[in-house]
């Protein structure tokens, strides 16, 4: 197993390289590059000034080469560059982001299985039952309804008409520390809404593994011989059912991390999606390429947390 | 014919023969079998007409300013059937044009990363070893970006917001699904003897690829074809949203809700519920008829319940 573990670690490297060179390379080769957000800017500087910083920055150098620099000092110094924006180490910036947004996706993650799971297992052995289409139904709805605009309606009804939660943020304002209590009240619409959307994705295939297994032999054979179906579906189904659902978890957190994003956006909440889409706007590209590694890395992170999960859960499986 | 040969023979010509592509007449019958599919299809016809003959359904200009309501959002009205919007312009005729844009950035973004993602998947299969374990590494690689934030960058960087551009991105970045389902396919097609037998014959490599082996493994690429293109008008309704999509005068969906959090839009919530429920009606019904044609195309269901 461990060594199973160590070679995933390693193959890790080549593909986090790749993706760093890839973020690079499109940023690098944009047109106008780098350096046009300072021919952009309000105050536009003279060529002569503009050469300077250029050479400062090692934006007149080739971006395979900068790439090389810029990779170099990650490693080395674990720096990723000063934003372009308020001259902070990116670093720095994004670790103190990354909480909230972790934070976030975890509860909603567990909110969308507490639901999901027990949801998925009445509707696939009541299939046909009216949870079942309610179920269906909820999953269709949720999987084509865009995040922003779920987080909209929920901060139009919950917030600005009825009052019932804050709008915005993560605490009150002018308030100092942290409070518990402030900070649920603050994260229940947020949360809600990006579980609503994850439901969809979770419940199906839940629910489809869930009615796969049933149809097995061994499930009859269970049956056959007299045990009682709340046995027979929790013991012998469920167990199997969940298998191939951690496979999902790898597949479907840049969707969860996307909707994340939007869903601090939409409520006004400091983490990292707010981060890049403001350095997307003001075009620092030291903090954009620090959000896309991140992200990657919590992506494979996530996969490969998954396949170990796999490997553990289920004896047939043996890497070794 | 078939009864008056012998038992081996047939089964061995199974094994020739390619798979049987169900022929439409049959494939109509099963999909209308399904109600929801129906309903759908039908939705999908509405939007398809709505944003076709949309300068015949309204008689208001979409960028069109009424000065007299600028400023203030009227509510729906026999004269305005969804109210006017905060620039005072008809929403309902901002509506229809919103439902061409998404129809239009849907199809041609899927129609691009299906046809990458079809020979990317196709090359990768047939000619199997290293170049498919390079390909399929990419590919792996691709699935690790959150695509969103990938896009979001690209449309940053290029600062070019044309529809052409968006179309490009978006297709360009969600063509990896396709090419992982297309080599799957493929490579279950690649042993079979019809095409054994195409290469006993002489046929080239493209040949092959083109005539024997992506014919019989079209049944899944439509379905992922059609869920696709929901999934692109969530995508291109997201840009817009931010601000990084289709640019304001031109009506969307997305970018009508980009003042959502305003305080003269959240006091007139039509102009909040109605873009976002035009977006899930179309969305799902595209994923309706896809599931639908999932169950009409797919062998393993085929004559089952009839």
């Amino acid at each position: 197993m461990s060594t199973y573990i160590g070679r995933r670690l390693i193959g890790l490297i080549p593909l986090l390289l790749g993706i760093s060179v890839i973020s690079y390379a499109i940023m690098a080769l944009a047109p106008g590059g780098v350096g046009s957000i300072f021919t952009h800017s309000a105050r536009p500087m003279s060529a002569a000034d503009l050469a300077v910083i250029q050479h400062q920055l090692g934006l007149d150098r080739p971006w395979y080469v900068q790439y090389f620099y810029w990779l170099h000092n990650l490693v080395v110094n674990r720096d990723l560059g000063f934003s372009f924006i308020d001259g902070r180490p990116v670093m720095a910036k994004i670790l103190e982001k990354i909480p909230t947004t972790l934070q976030l996706i975890s509860i909603s993650f567990i909110c969308t299985l507490l639901i999901a799971i027990p949801t998925a297992i009445y509707a696939a052995t009541h299939k046909n039952s009216v949870v079942d289409y309610i179920a269906t139904a909820v999953a269709f709805i949720g999987y084509g309804m865009p995040t922003f605009w779920l987080g909209i309606m929920m901060l139009e009804i919950f917030a600005v008409r009825l009052h019932w939660f804050p709008a915005s943020g993560l605490s009150e304002m002018g308030s100092s520390g942290f409070n518990l209590g402030d900070r649920i009240h603050h994260l229940v619409l947020p949360v809600a809404t990006l579980t609503f959307v994850s439901l969809a994705s979770w419940m199906r295939y839940q629910r489809a593994s869930m009615l796969d297994v049933l149809g097995e032999d061994y499930i009859r054979t269970a049956a056959a011989k007299g045990l009682s179906p709340r046995v027979v579906v929790y013991k012998h189904a469920l167990r199997n059912a969940l298998l191939p659902v951690i496979t999902l978890v790898g597949l479907y957190l840049p969707a969860l991390l996307t909707g994340a994003y939007f869903t601090e956006i939409v409520f006004s909440i400091p983490g990292m999606g707010y981060l890049g889409l403001n350095a997307i706007f003001e075009r620092d590209y030291p903090t954009i390429m620090g959000i896309t590694l991140f992200s990657a890395f919590l992506v494979v992170t996530g996969n490969l947390l998954a396949d170990i999960g796999y490997a553990v859960a289920d004896p047939r499986i043996r890497y070794d | 014919m078939a009864a008056t040969r012998p038992l081996g023979l047939e089964s061995a010509l199974d094994q020739a023969m390619p798979p049987h592509v169900p022929v439409a007449a049959d494939v109509w019958r099963r999909f209308a079998r399904n109600k929801l599919s129906l309903v759908g299809l039908g939705l999908v016809g509405l939007i398809v007409f709505c944003a076709v003959f949309a300068p015949h359904l309204t008689s208001y200009d979409p960028l069109a300013i009424d000065m007299n309501v600028l400023g203030t959002p009227t509510p729906p009205s026999a004269q305005h059937l969804f109210g006017t919007d905060v620039d005072g312009r008809d929403y309902f005729s901002r509506m229809l044009f919103g439902a061409r844009i998404s129809l239009e950035v849907g199809f041609s973004a899927m129609f691009i990363a299906i046809t990458f993602g079809t020979i990317y998947g196709a090359i990768a299969a047939y000619y199997g070893g290293w170049v498919d374990s390079v390909m399929m590494r990419f590919v792996d690689m691709m699935l690790s970006f959150p695509t969103f934030f990938l896009i979001l960058t690209v449309e940053a960087v290029t600062n070019n917001f044309s529809i052409i551009v968006i179309m490009v991105v978006i297709g360009m970045l969600s063509w990896t699904g396709v090419s992982r389902l297309v080599r799957g396919q493929i490579l279950s097609l690649r042993e079979r003897d019809f095409v054994t037998a195409a290469r006993a014959f002489g046929a080239e490599d493209r040949r092959i690829i083109f005539r024997h082996l992506l014919p019989n493994a079209l049944a899944p690429v439509i379905v992922a074809a059609t869920l696709a293109i929901g999934d692109n008008i969530l995508t291109e309704s997201g840009l817009s949203y931010l601000g990084l999509g289709v640019q304001i005068p031109t009506p969307s969906w997305g970018n009508s809700l980009q003042k959502a959090l305003d305080p003269e839009v959240l006091s007139a919530p039509w102009l909040l519920v109605i873009p976002g429920l035009l977006i899930v009606v179309t969305v799902v019904a595209f994923n309706f008829v896809g599931e639908g044609l999932r169950d009409a195309l797919d062998p393993k269901t085929r004559g089952s319940g009839a």
